[in-house]
């Protein structure tokens, strides 16, 4: 016998030495009398089956959960809502225009981190109208016009927006006066803290 | 309501012998726990192949990107760490099982007429792993993986007269870097699991053939 098992066993039902007298004949439910599992008409085999169909499953089951798990965050990730600073009302750094005192809507821009899941986080400069309501509220103005995109810029003497592709007019407050888009312009979340005037997410109006 | 989809199925596809001759068959007296070891080497291989294809998700073979994707997918992913940790786990539990698999072989002398080709071809499977262990090393581009190629590379290059070309191609050139990236990848990923696949299902197809050898 080596150590990795027995050798095929001797068939009981020859005798082993002569003269012995054969194991008693019979079904296996008289030599067993404890095995019942016939009458349940759940064999041993099917029992072993059923168990490994089980095991199989589960562990089956439990890499798709993970790998599903996995793969289908990514879907519900949410842009990485920040602010980024757009400049100090009442306190310009020197050479800027003092957001506090303008009285017609100022062609600026703020530095955006856009972020890609695991790359470096990229600046992205973003060109906006920032206008001023008075007693620190600011509206801050894509200049992206919502018909097809075009920048548009400001005409003092009529006090409206022009785009220069189809001839659209948007009024100060962001209406839509004349030509072809369907919706007033868009605009930049803003929030005043410390002194300081963020731009927060794009509401598409 | 879906009760009777198999009988359905059977019906018309008559799938049930297939199944049977595929799943049952008998197996001789004498086996013991050690013959497991071949089957639970194959299990692990089907968990690698399946956390595999998950880490491919999200990983990017090359050096600016291999990294950050890979700590990208630890940190911020759900189940992230848990996928690629079974994946590597599993590399190490895959290579000492099929260790204990080949010793069981030898030590039984399971190898010997009529089965003289499926230990060959079970050896070769065996390289195979082992190339999957050194080519996925160096995968997630950090320095213990970088420096654990550089030198299995040289220890390819100590070989005689080819050792030189043999680390150069390794490393797709005469510096390891980008081209090395993207060859161990293409090689971890798309080459050894063909070979692999292929080589197993020839290994099965002879043991099936040739029965499970008689006990020493």
């Amino acid at each position: 016998m080596s150590i990795f098992g027995k050798k095929p066993e001797q068939r009981t039902d020859q005798p082993l030495l002569p003269g012995t007298p054969p194991p008693s004949q019979g079904s296996e439910e008289t030599k067993f009398p404890y095995m019942r599992l016939k009458e349940s008409s759940l064999s041993r085999r099917t029992f072993l089956m059923r168990s490994l169909a089980l095991v199989t499953g589960a562990i089956a089951a439990s890499l798709a959960a993970l790998g599903l798990g996995a793969i289908t965050a990514p879907a519900l990730r949410k842009d990485a809502s920040q602010w980024s600073p757009i400049g100090r009302p009442g306190d310009p750094g020197p050479g800027e225009p003092d957001l506090a005192t303008l009285n017609t809507p100022l062609l600026t821009s703020f530095t955006k981190l856009s972020h890609d899941a695991y790359m470096a986080a990229r600046p992205e400069q973003i060109p906006v109208f920032v206008t001023n309501e008075g007693n620190d509220k600011f509206t801050v103005f894509d200049v992206r016009c919502t018909h097809l995109g075009c920048p548009i810029s400001w005409d003092d003497k009529a006090t409206q927006f022009n785009c220069p592709c189809h001839g659209a007019v948007f009024s100060a407050s962001g209406e839509v006066l004349a030509g072809p888009p369907p919706r007033p312009l868009n605009k930049y979340e803003t929030k005043l803290e410390d002194g300081v005037l963020y731009a927060g997410q794009l509401q598409v109006s | 309501m879906f009760a009777g989809s198999l009988e359905w199925v059977e019906e018309r596809l008559g799938l049930r012998p297939v199944a049977s001759r595929v799943l049952d068959h008998d197996v001789p007296q004498h086996i013991t726990w050690w013959h497991c070891f071949g089957g639970l080497t194959f299990f692990t291989f089907i968990i690698q192949i399946a956390t595999g294809i998950i880490l491919a998700f999200f990983y990017i073979p090359s050096p600016d990107h291999a990294h950050d994707s890979v700590a990208f997918l630890q940190d911020e992913i759900p189940f992230g760490s848990i996928v690629r940790n079974l994946h590597r786990w599993g590399a190490y539990v895959m290579v000492v099982l099929v260790v204990l698999h080949m010793l069981r072989v030898f030590v039984q002398g399971a190898y010997r007429k009529p089965r003289e080709m499926n230990w060959v071809v079970g050896v070769i499977a065996l390289l195979m792993v082992f190339g999957f262990g050194f080519t996925g090393y160096l995968l997630p581009w950090d320095q213990k993986a970088y420096w654990a190629t550089n030198v299995g590379i040289n220890i390819a290059g100590s070989v005689p007269f080819v050792g030189e070309f043999m680390a150069s191609f390794l490393r797709g050139g005469p510096e390891l870097g980008a081209l090395t990236l993207s060859r161990f990848f293409s090689l971890h990923v798309f080459i050894l699991p063909l070979f692999l696949i292929v080589l197993l299902s020839m290994h099965f197809a002879m043991i099936r053939k040739q029965g499970i050898a008689e006990p020493l």
